[in-house]
């Protein structure tokens, strides 16, 4: 059989699964297979035992010990858990050279469903990466969220007691036109 | 005996105490916010009344509708749970007036240990040692500020109405203190119409220590021996145990004999807890009571064989205590660890969401108390807490073994929760070796990772899922489409903070 290579994306990485060999779980029999992740060479056992309500169970065997995981969709994403850990597969995207110099997103977004209980920046700031712009209230927290890059407010969109989800664009962060002009007079006041 | 209660409380623990009402025959009524209306604790209770709003002030504090489900339920008490109205000295008064009992102390006691000052100085003529620091609240910023100097810093900054580690702000050095002196008035207000605040000294890591107190409304009081509740997070607990690895035989009758005297003093009845700090050279300082049924409250019913709860209702129904110090014993070693919905790897930031699936850790001496089932949604309106795991055994390291195997058999999909970094917890040399202090997070996990290995194994999970053909449009998913949501908050994300 010819390997088949999945593109993921873990925890911010993207990873390479190549699938070397692999034979089919039936009802009656475990699946094998063997999978190349990050140079090294696994060999697995699997059974399957579900899926039950959206969610497939299964008895993962690796080095000589049975794991019982849990796997679920979630929109595009896979969430998996089991050994007491858990993990969010999404897929992802073949590798492709300099992912270094990628540029900071212009949006402040919360990281979770929150309240705004305050906003610090107003459409025309000037603004440096860091610097307070939103806060956001949810379970009894408060998070500032900073501003993603340098940059001058082009919008803000939120007022104190709006309730916002991740995604939402909060304030929108736009390149100064002026450049860095007056970086160095601020910096060390 | 009461025929019928009131929980005024949700997830896990409105569970648990509707359990042990349905082992006393004592009918129960739940009460829920719109969210709630399919939570597994609304679902087991013999009735159950729909509050008006999500917001806890709407729904889980709104002791008008509360008191009102009770009458129209023909309930005769009302448990508050811990949280929400369980510390709540009105709300106490007012069921009082309405004549139900509250399943906990009488206002009287709740508004003079809830007064965290108030309680200082009463452990103070009590004869207990307090931590160094103001006896008096105060609003005014100059005369913290000069107190803060003459004890030296660091020092604790508490909202006179805080408790349970919200509104407690350390503060480090002196030029950090207008700063934090503003934000912590500003969030007490917010969080208890309360802005007084006052400070204590910092003990140089210190552990937390707390003994568990059972009073009747005849003037006997036992104590249950205490906890220890070190390992924390923003000044919250995540894991308990009974008895604690720093307190030997003299220490502990000491600090027992301590919180019996503050309860005596505070003409305590009920269930409740006397919160210590154990300093390294084994000097303890009373820190505050907790009047209410606390979350970690299981390890102290594994060690002691009682049903705290089912004390608590025959208490608050005027039964005496029934038993004296001496039938008091405990026996093995018990952990309790917290499993909230948030992020261990991103500073414990809250995870709120739908749980996609939940299987819970069984077997010997494990104890699963648990809010929610797969398809429950988390809200976000309310404390985090998802469940709590109990392990129980002969000793300590055959309880943080238990511990071990029973984490590792839980699983948690939908929502992020700190089993991983619990596991690591719990295994570390430190933990294993009974060092623990409320310092111990920060010092031995402040760069926590989950680790690789059981990424790794959880990548080929997912793998053998693909590979199955059973996981739908995983494939697709898979193929290389491009990732999407360029938005992302880990750019923006400035540092999660307790507020209140």
């Amino acid at each position: 059989m010819a390997s088949r290579t999945f593109h993921v994306r873990v925890a911010d990485e993207d990873l390479e699964l190549e699938v070397l060999e692999h034979a089919r779980a039936t009802p009656d029999t475990p699946g094998t297979f063997v999978a190349a992740i990050s140079g090294a060479r696994l060999a697995c056992r699997y059974r399957l035992l579900g899926p039950r309500d959206q969610v497939l169970e299964l008895a993962l065997e690796l080095d000589g010990r049975t794991h019982r995981l849990l796997v679920a969709e979630d929109g595009r994403a896979r969430l998996v858990a089991g050994l007491g850990a858990s993990l969010r597969v999404e897929p992802g995207r073949a590798r492709r050279g300099g992912g270094a110099g990628r540029e900071p997103p212009r949006e402040v977004t919360p990281p979770m469903p929150a309240v705004v209980v305050a906003v610090r920046v107003v459409v025309g700031q000037r603004v440096k990466a860091g610097e307070p712009a939103v806060v956001v209230s949810a379970m009894k927290m408060e998070a500032t969220l900073a501003a993603p890059r340098d940059g001058v407010v082009a919008e803000v969109r939120v007022k104190v007691g709006d309730k916002v989800s991740p995604g939402d664009v909060l304030v929108r962060i736009d390149a100064d036109p002026q450049g860095s002009a007056d970086e160095a007079g601020g910096a060390k006041s | 005996m009461f025929e019928r209660i009131l929980i005024a409380n949700r997830g896990e623990i409105a569970l648990r105490i509707a359990r042990t009402c349905r082992e006393l025959g004592v009918r129960t009524v739940a009460v829920h916010s719109p969210v709630d209306a399919r939570a597994p604790h609304a679902l087991y209770a013999d009735e159950r009344v729909a509050l008006p709003g999500d917001a806890p002030a709407e729904s889980y504090l709104n002791m008008a509708r509360l008191l009102e489900a009770a009458r129209a339920t023909g309930a005769q008490a009302i448990h508050p749970g811990y949280g929400f109205l369980s510390e709540n000295g009105d709300f106490a008064e007012a069921c009082a007036a309405a004549g139900l009992a509250f399943i906990g102390p009488p206002a009287r006691v709740l508004r003079a240990v809830g007064d965290k000052l108030q309680a200082r100085r009463l452990a103070q003529a009590a004869g207990v040692p307090i931590t160094p620091g103001l006896l008096e609240p105060t609003g005014d910023a100059g005369a913290l500020v000069a107190q803060a100097e003459r004890l030296g810093f660091p020092i604790m900054l508490k909202a006179a109405a805080g408790g349970g580690g919200k509104g407690m702000r350390r503060v480090e050095r002196a030029e950090e203190l207008p700063e934090a002196l503003a934000r912590a008035a500003s969030e007490a207000r917010g969080a208890f119409g309360d802005e007084r605040l006052y400070l204590e000294k910092c003990l140089l890591d210190p552990r937390h220590v707390e003994v568990q107190i059972l009073a009747d409304q005849h003037g006997q009081v036992v104590h249950l021996f205490e906890r220890e509740c070190s390992i924390q997070r923003r000044h919250q607990k995540i894991i308990e145990e009974a008895p604690s690895p720093g307190v030997d035989e003299a220490l502990r009758e000491r600090l027992c004999a301590a919180a019996v005297q503050v309860a005596r003093a505070a003409g305590y009845q009920n269930a409740g807890t006397v919160e210590f700090l154990l300093d390294r050279d084994g000097r303890f300082y009373f820190m505050e009571v907790n009047a209410r049924l606390q979350v970690e409250h299981p390890i102290t019913e594994a060690i002691c064989g009682l049903d705290l709860v089912r004390a608590q209702l025959r208490l608050a129904a005027g039964e005496p205590l029934g038993l004296s110090q001496a039938d008091l014993t405990r026996r093995g070693h018990a952990l309790e660890c917290r499993l909230y919905a948030e992020d261990a790897e991103h500073g414990f930031l809250p995870s709120p969401g739908r749980i996609a699936g939940l299987r819970s850790p069984t077997g010997p001496g494990v104890r699963f108390d648990c809010g929610v089932e797969a398809g429950s949604e988390v809200p976000v309106h309310y404390d985090p807490i998802l469940a709590k795991l109990i392990c129980q055994a002969e000793d300590r390291p055959a309880a943080i073994a238990r511990m071990q195997r029973a984490l590792a058999e839980t699983a948690v999909l939908g929502v992020a929760t700190p089993l991983e970094l619990l596991l690591d917890v719990v295994g570390s040399e430190p933990f294993r070796a009974g060092d623990t202090s409320t310092g111990f997070l920060a010092r031995h996990f402040a760069d926590w990772h989950p680790d690789p290995g059981r990424r790794q194994a959880l990548l080929l999970g997912w793998l053998a899922a693909e590979l199955s053909g059973h996981a739908g449009r995983a494939r697709e998913a898979a193929a290389g489409a491009p990732a999407a949501a360029d938005a992302s908050p880990w750019h923006t994300l400035g540092r999660w903070r307790m507020e209140g």
